[in-house]
């Protein structure tokens, strides 16, 4: 039996905040964001899916595995991470956890209360085969801390960048491993690092960062998995962190995004190209 | 004030980890006690060997950790390799890890760093050295 166990956080798009928001949250010190709707941090969401890929891909090869969803959220978005446990509950997750606290830009934080959910809080946890998912960066702080942290912490390795694990077959694993390790003590995962992409067979325990993926919305769960699931229970658990971050944060400043532009106009794609050819041959930016 | 900076040989990108580097040190510091070190150029650089297919980012840790155990502050450039030690060394020097970092005044012992998609920049107070920082991606030292 594999345990793997994904860690998500809520956020907000920061796409649809408009400029002026931006500075005025600057010079009120604070961001606010509550009347805006939540969702799953991108790469967070990312990790959740390519887990259940997993779990479908394990299935198919005869590895067994338990996944479960925790999230150290902060108190304004209880209910919406509740609301998303109750969907990962639908779409098969076995075990869906609140771990209540955590506050903005503290990594230290949220990695020690999350290293003490996966260490003492199910005595199974202990068991060697164990997978955990994070996406890489926040959406707020975006630091790419949490992860790193995490993973020191609880003293295992930590790949970054992941866009793709699988697990490994009896076969497979069988042929390439000549000290008769155990099949479901190793995946099989893809990650970018420096411009390079990197496959590679990993040992357990393991801590996967996940990137940018491709085509990795969660899946939706129908109303029958809904219909299926309406009884399962969140977990809620209250930990403290003993975490002194080492970076204490103490606001914000704005500085504009905004581009110079000027609109082109031309009768087609053709002429405006001529056009522009022609203003940057007169700059001598181009061979005229 | 010793100042270590971790150039990684194991990735293919190392004259942007260079530029990276060198552009932080002209642009991104701010302070007068650092300016005549920075200008005798009195930062020791670390450079990591080997091939991109040895590179285990443990292994490294491991031996940075000693390496940099009397650092003020270690300067890693702003790829993703470098992100990543930045952060560790920190958590395992006991210090401090940012990455992305715009700009660091060392007399007030504060950096700044884009966050909420590099809409603001926070700013943040540092409590524990050493510390570890990745340069922001965007410094560029062009001059040969």
């Amino acid at each position: 039996m594999m345990k793997v166990t994904c860690c998500f956080k809520m956020g907000h798009d920061p796409d649809k905040v408009s400029q002026e928001e931006w500075r005025q949250a600057a010079e009120d010190g604070f961001v606010d964001l509550r009347y805006m709707k939540s969702r799953i941090d991108p790469q967070d969401e990312s990790g959740l899916e390519l887990a259940l890929r997993f779990r479908d891909g394990c299935a198919e090869i005869g590895i067994d595995t338990q996944l479960e969803a925790v999230s150290a959220g902060d108190r304004d978005n209880e209910i919406q991470i509740k609301n998303q446990l109750q969907t990962l509950a639908a779409l098969g997750f076995d075990r869906i956890s609140l771990v209540k606290g955590g506050r903005s830009f503290s990594p230290q934080e949220a990695a020690e209360l999350l290293a003490k959910y996966v260490r003492d809080i199910h005595q199974e946890s202990k068991q060697k085969n164990q997978l955990i998912i994070c996406g890489s960066r926040s959406s707020e702080g975006g630091s790419r801390s949490v992860p790193l942290i995490l993973a020191e912490l609880l003293g295992i390795r930590c790949i970054t960048g992941v866009t793709e694990f699988t697990g490994i077959s009896d076969d497979a694993a069988g042929a390439a491993d000549a000290f008769g390790t155990d099949p479901v003590d190793k995946i099989a995962v893809k990650y970018r690092r420096d411009g390079l992409l990197i496959q590679e067979r990993v040992s357990l325990p393991v801590l996967l960062a996940v990137g940018d993926v491709q085509k990795s919305f969660l899946r939706v769960p129908t109303l029958k998995q809904r219909m299926a699931s309406a009884s399962a229970v969140i977990e809620e658990v209250e930990l403290e962190a003993d975490a002194d971050e080492p970076a204490e944060f103490t606001g914000f400043s704005f500085e504009s995004q905004d581009r110079e532009g000027r609109l082109v106009e031309a009768g087609s794609a053709e002429e405006a190209a001529r056009i522009i050819y022609r203003e940057l041959a007169e700059k001598g930016l181009v061979n005229g | 004030m010793k100042i270590y900076a971790v150039i990684n040989a194991c990735s293919p990108d190392t004259e942007f980890q260079t530029r990276n580097i060198r552009g932080f040190l002209s642009e991104g510091i701010a302070g007068k006690s650092l300016t005549e070190q920075i200008r005798s150029e009195d930062i020791a650089y670390i450079r990591i060997s080997g091939s991109a297919e040895d590179y285990i980012p443990e292994a490294v840790l491991d031996k940075l950790t000693g390496r940099c155990a009397d650092a003020d502050l270690v300067i890693f450039p702003g790829n993703d390799s470098g992100c990543e030690l930045a952060i560790r060394l920190g958590a395992r020097l006991g210090g401090a890890g940012l990455t992305d970092v715009t700009g660091i005044d060392i007399d007030r012992e504060t950096i700044s760093r884009k966050v909420y998609a590099g809409n603001l920049i926070g700013e943040y107070r540092l409590k524990r050295k050493p510390w570890c920082i990745s340069a922001d991606k965007t410094f560029d030292d062009k001059s040969d």
